[in-house]
């Protein structure tokens, strides 16, 4: 039930992070990573069907085009990754979450176009301020809820 | 433990097919989480039909000889979802291969041109927006006709222009490519000065539509 419970509550966290990268891109013309940054800090909490599930229906969600993309598989894959070396971290798994949210988010910005950066350097620093916000919330929220005494890795 | 697999699992695969056969499903999803669309009506027709008629003016003052037969037809598409990250900027709509859409045709809104056809899929095709960084189209400036090349992203700007072309704020900046409709607006002048280099002058584009509120689109056929 607990697992059923956490599955539902992610869900509806990545969701409001849809809403607000799609509210925002849309007014702002600013896309915020804060699906890529609640994903990854929910590779702390969930176990890993969970997080492949709830990483599916965020790809599902922000999907634009009907072909795969780079941008969608790296989106997939970095929650799968933060999953994979969360364990290794010797951090306290609030700040592992942070540390990993950022390197993601850089991951994502180095993979796809580095040159943005330097483009447009005031808008790098608002979506991974605002990225990492949502990231600490998502996390902090989840562990409240559902510590991770009660999960099975 | 196994029941809570057996839910996952089954939840995954749900989504899994849902993307690959019905990825609309994703797309109406999103638009529910989207913000409602602007009334253009309201908010910058007026602008719009402004430009519009700036243009038409310039072009038939100046260039009226080398003016091509301007198509009149086009497709209309509506907007399904867009880009999600800060790399690209582009528009997915409901027209492909099936509605004969082209790639590389104009994209048009209000009657101006918003971008062109970048990639076309069976039902529907990829717009890339004058606000992507990989835009670009020749131009021409004003009523004397000066060539520009209109660069796009989040500022779109002019470049390549003559040092010794006289440009004015305001000036309306209308289409001068290939397979592109002649003489349709792209937007105004807004700051102009002399390229970093000092062999060109350069100039902030004006647009006067939020690239975020348009729901529809015309394809030139």
């Amino acid at each position: 039930m607990i697992i059923r419970s956490r599955i539902i509550a992610a869900v509806l966290l990545v969701s409001i992070g849809i809403f607000l990268e799609i509210w925002i891109g849309d007014i702002r013309s600013v896309w915020i990573s804060c699906v890529l940054a609640a994903l990854i800090s929910l590779s702390f909490i969930l176990s890993l069907p969970e997080i492949l599930c709830v990483t599916l229906f965020a790809l599902f969600a922000l999907n634009w085009q009907p072909a795969i993309s780079l941008e969608l598989i790296i989106l997939g894959a970095l929650p799968i990754v933060s999953f994979l070396i969360r364990k290794w971290l010797p951090l306290e798994p609030w700040i592992g979450s942070i540390l990993l949210s950022f390197t993601g988010i850089m991951v994502l910005y180095l993979a796809l176009d580095l040159d943005f950066i330097i483009r447009n350097p005031s808008l790098f620093a608002a979506d991974i301020l605002l990225s990492l916000a949502y990231s600490t919330i998502v996390f902090k929220a989840m562990i409240s809820f559902f510590p991770t005494d009660n999960l099975d890795f | 433990m196994k029941k809570e697999f057996i839910f996952i699992s089954v939840l995954a695969l749900i989504i899994i097919a849902l993307m690959v056969l019905k990825p609309i499903y994703g797309w109406q999803l999103r638009a529910l989480l989207a913000p409602p669309p602007i009334n253009w009506e309201i908010e910058s027709s007026a602008r719009m039909e402004n430009e519009k008629l700036k243009a038409e003016l310039a072009v038939l003052q100046n260039v009226k000889a080398q003016l091509p037969e301007r198509p009149e037809k086009s497709i209309r598409a509506i907007v399904y979802s867009r880009y999600p990250l800060n790399f690209k900027n582009e528009l997915l709509v409901n027209v492909g291969v099936n509605e004969n859409v082209l790639k590389g045709k104009a994209v048009m809104f209000g009657g101006m041109i918003i971008g062109k056809v970048s990639e076309v899929f069976e039902e529907t095709a990829l717009i890339e927006t004058a606000f992507d960084d990989r835009f670009q189209l020749p131009v021409r400036i004003g009523r004397n006709g000066v060539q520009a090349l209109f660069k796009g992203g989040s500022l779109p700007a002019l470049e390549l222009i003559s040092p010794t072309a006289e440009l004015q704020m305001g000036d309306i900046v209308y289409s001068a490519a290939a397979d592109f409709p002649y003489g349709v607006p792209m937007g105004e002048v807004k700051d102009i000065r002399i390229s970093d280099d000092n062999l060109f002058q350069t100039a902030v584009l004006d647009i006067p539509y939020d690239i975020g509120g348009i729901n529809t689109v015309f394809i030139a056929e």
